[in-house]
């Protein structure tokens, strides 16, 4: 299978030893029921479909691409929240996807995760104090006296004062809501951290705030990162190697430098003329889409992509393109930036 | 469409299509009266996309929700709003339905809840059309079925048969393909950028003259953003339309406005044309919010955040609310309110300190 190649392509690229995390062919199909009210029946829902990536050690990647195109649901097929259909994920070189119960809970203190909204994802009746420290007595890490000095550590690193500690979350602003989440998955140390749209839900100038804390500390502990985004301004300036996804499929996976400045597949070209650029009057070169993207319950056949696409040949109505590396290194799956 | 209208594309006359002067509006709450705007003064002139930004909560929503005047009872709104000097906060209730819709249109950000998911887009499109072309005798939305809807149409200007050719002519106008099959559809069948499109051609329905678009691209995708903001320039373009535009994306503003008002907490702190602004901006929150912004056509080494965050409406600062975030205060701006001096060129700012010159990028 191409996309196996693929995977071991990103590792040798990137090199710096073994990947942390590795999936290979993750697909996640989920049952939906269509029909009338007289004949029912179940489809597949294509979320994610054949996807490998890996990421190394201390790296981040970025996962991008538009709403209902997958990128959560990868994040929660890696920290199994969700079982695949198929395909496999490793992580340490160990394989994760069916693990029992016990098992992951010992895992978990090593896979944290944030998520877009953090008034949901704190426990309106619990003080922030105890909700960062639960962690760690979940885990039975350290006695009292410890637990509470590495509570009080973590949120004074997230620039929360003293004073906000024995606040419920509601007494708190967005950002500082969502320092609080960063803390109480930073507690416990993990090595990699999945953050799905950690900074979505909140305003431009406190966005800054909390991407300017993620990347010092993705430095200073050496954390890995997977970092999902529909926010690409962002997902420049915090990632090293940045998958660009359409319907369920990485459509190009590379360097961050390299996809935003020169990207090979039409759809990131396409994604990256749409964003404005704060600058009145810069003329720029605009690949408008048309329409909308298809239903992931009824692909069209061969690339996905092509529906939309300006370049799209006779070919990409008919045969699925595959994720192959360009000579620059980047994989992309496309026909027409293959044959070029 | 509007045909008698042949303004040639952005020469704003001095006279403004619509001006607010010391716009201001308490909220009665159960905490006591909060004030949300503190004298607003603002204008838009005939045929310009005029941008508003801030961030949430500085007011900008209200400000367009006063102008429609759909704030409800439990608000006060003083000051002055006028609609080609008409006074629209004088306007009675028959006044003001004349007005939405006719002069005024309005849309919001989420088209999904906007629309009744209960009835067709077409039965909603051709509500609005019956109810913003005749004279409005009843209130069509409590009729059920066809035919009703046909006796209502045939009440007011336009018949059904009429009002349905309209209809179709609306959504092929804001680019909603196969427009006769959609217009049976209901609101679920369509996606977010559809759905947004058959607001706007609701919008268009009673041929206004300013539009005031509130985040409308905010709950949708960026190739679907570029779509509709494509749209609503040339909406302008071929109409002649105004358009208030409310964003919190700097961008947007950049790429569609030609003028406008960076809001915070209820007062206009800078306003101006967009290009003099974003080559010259005076007011620590513009340079600010400019500065902490991420972007893609360039690699950017670190963001320049402002520090602290908005303060509650209940706890504003006695001087400028914007004092206790911002790098280079005054001691004059914790104890006054600095206001609004109008500059060359139309770019106004609300600083005691204004600064110059290039921000740390």
């Amino acid at each position: 299978m191409n996309t196996q190649e693929g995977a071991s392509h990103v590792s040798r690229q990137t090199g710096n030893g073994t990947p942390l995390l590795k999936a290979t062919a993750l697909v996640k199909y989920y049952k939906i029921r269509r029909g009338g009210w007289l004949v029912r029946k179940k489809v597949d829902l294509k979320a994610v479909d054949d996807v490998s990536f890996s990421v190394n050690k201390g790296e981040t990647l970025g996962i991008v691409g538009e709403s209902g195109c997958g990128k959560s649901t990868i994040a929660r097929l890696v920290l199994n929240i969700d079982t695949p259909t198929s395909g496999s994920v490793v992580f340490k070189g160990r394989q994760i996807s069916g693990l029992p119960p016990g098992e992951w809970r010992k895992l978990r203190r090593q896979m944290q995760y944030v998520f877009q909204d953090p008034l949901g994802s704190l426990n309106p009746r619990m003080k922030i104090f105890d909700q960062v420290a639960e962690p760690l007595l979940i885990h039975n890490i350290a006695n009292n006296s410890e637990r509470r000095d590495k509570t009080a550590e973590i949120l004074r690193s997230m620039d929360l004062k003293d004073h906000t500690f024995y606040r419920y979350p509601f007494d708190l602003s967005g950002g500082q809501r969502q320092r609080v989440v960063l803390a109480r998955a930073l507690v416990l140390n993990p090595e990699l951290l999945v953050c799905d749209e950690p900074v979505s839900a909140l305003d431009v100038s406190i966005q800054a705030q909390v991407i300017n804390l993620l990347a010092e500390l993705t430095k200073r502990m050496g954390l890995t990162m997977i970092f999902i985004s529909h926010d690409l301004g962002i997902v420049r300036h915090v990632c090293e190697r940045v998958a660009v996804m359409y319907l369920g499929k990485i459509v190009e996976l590379a360097q961050g430098e390299l996809l935003f400045d020169n990207p090979a597949h039409p759809y990131t070209q396409a994604l990256l003329s749409a964003i404005p650029i704060p600058e009145p009057g810069l003329k720029r070169k605009r690949t408008l889409l048309k329409g909308d993207p298809p239903s992931p319950v009824d692909l069209p056949p061969g690339c996905r992509f092509h529906t939309r696409c300006y370049m799209a040949k006779q070919v990409c109505t008919q045969r699925i393109p595959k994720l192959k590396p360009l000579q620059d290194g980047r994989l992309v799956a496309c026909h027409v930036a293959h044959c070029e | 469409m509007n045909e008698n209208n042949s303004e040639p594309l952005l020469k704003s006359q001095r006279e403004p299509l619509l001006q607010l002067s010391d716009l201001t509006v308490d909220f009665d709450t159960s905490e006591g009266w909060v004030r949300c705007l503190y004298g607003v003064d603002m204008e838009v002139y005939s045929g310009e996309i005029l941008g508003l930004v801030g961030e949430s909560g500085s007011g900008k929503s209200v400000t367009c929700m006063a102008v429609m005047q759909l704030l409800g009872p439990r608000a006060l709104v003083r000051g002055n709003v006028r609609y080609k000097k008409q006074d629209l906060l004088g306007l009675d209730e028959k006044g003001l339905t004349r007005m939405r819709g006719r002069a005024i249109a309005m849309i919001f950000q989420d088209p999904m809840s906007s629309l009744n998911p209960v009835h067709t887009i077409g039965r909603q499109v051709i509500e609005s059309i019956t109810h913003n072309t005749g004279t409005p005798v009843l209130n069509p939305t409590d009729t059920i079925g066809n035919q009703v809807e046909d006796m209502v149409g045939a009440q007011l200007g336009l018949t059904g048969q009429t009002a349905r050719k309209e209809a179709r002519r609306l959504l092929a106008r804001v680019g909603i393909p196969d427009p006769k099959q959609r217009l049976r559809e209901y609101p679920h069948q369509m996606s977010g950028g559809m759905s947004q499109r058959a607001m706007i051609a609701m919008a268009l329905a009673g041929r206004p003259q300013l539009l005031i678009a509130d985040e409308p691209t905010t709950a949708l995708d960026v190739t679907i953003q570029a779509q509709i903001l494509e749209l609503i320039r040339s909406l302008r373009k071929e109409l002649g339309m105004s358009i208030i535009l409310i964003t919190h994306d700097l961008a947007v503003v950049a790429e569609t406005c030609d003028r406008m008002a960076v809001m915070y907490c209820g007062r206009i702190a800078e306003k101006g044309p967009v290009k003099t602004i974003f080559a010259d901006p005076r007011h620590p929150y513009t340079r600010g919010l400019l500065a902490s912004l991420p972007r893609i056509d360039r690699r950017t080494d670190k963001l320049f955040p402002m520090k602290g965050s908005v303060p509650a409406p209940h706890e504003m600062p006695q001087g400028c609310a914007f004092e206790p975030r911002c790098p280079v205060a005054l001691e004059e701006c914790r104890l006054n309110q600095p206001s609004l001096t109008i500059g060359p060129d139309g770019h106004s700012i609300a600083c005691f300190n204004p600064q110059r010159g290039g921000l740390q990028q």
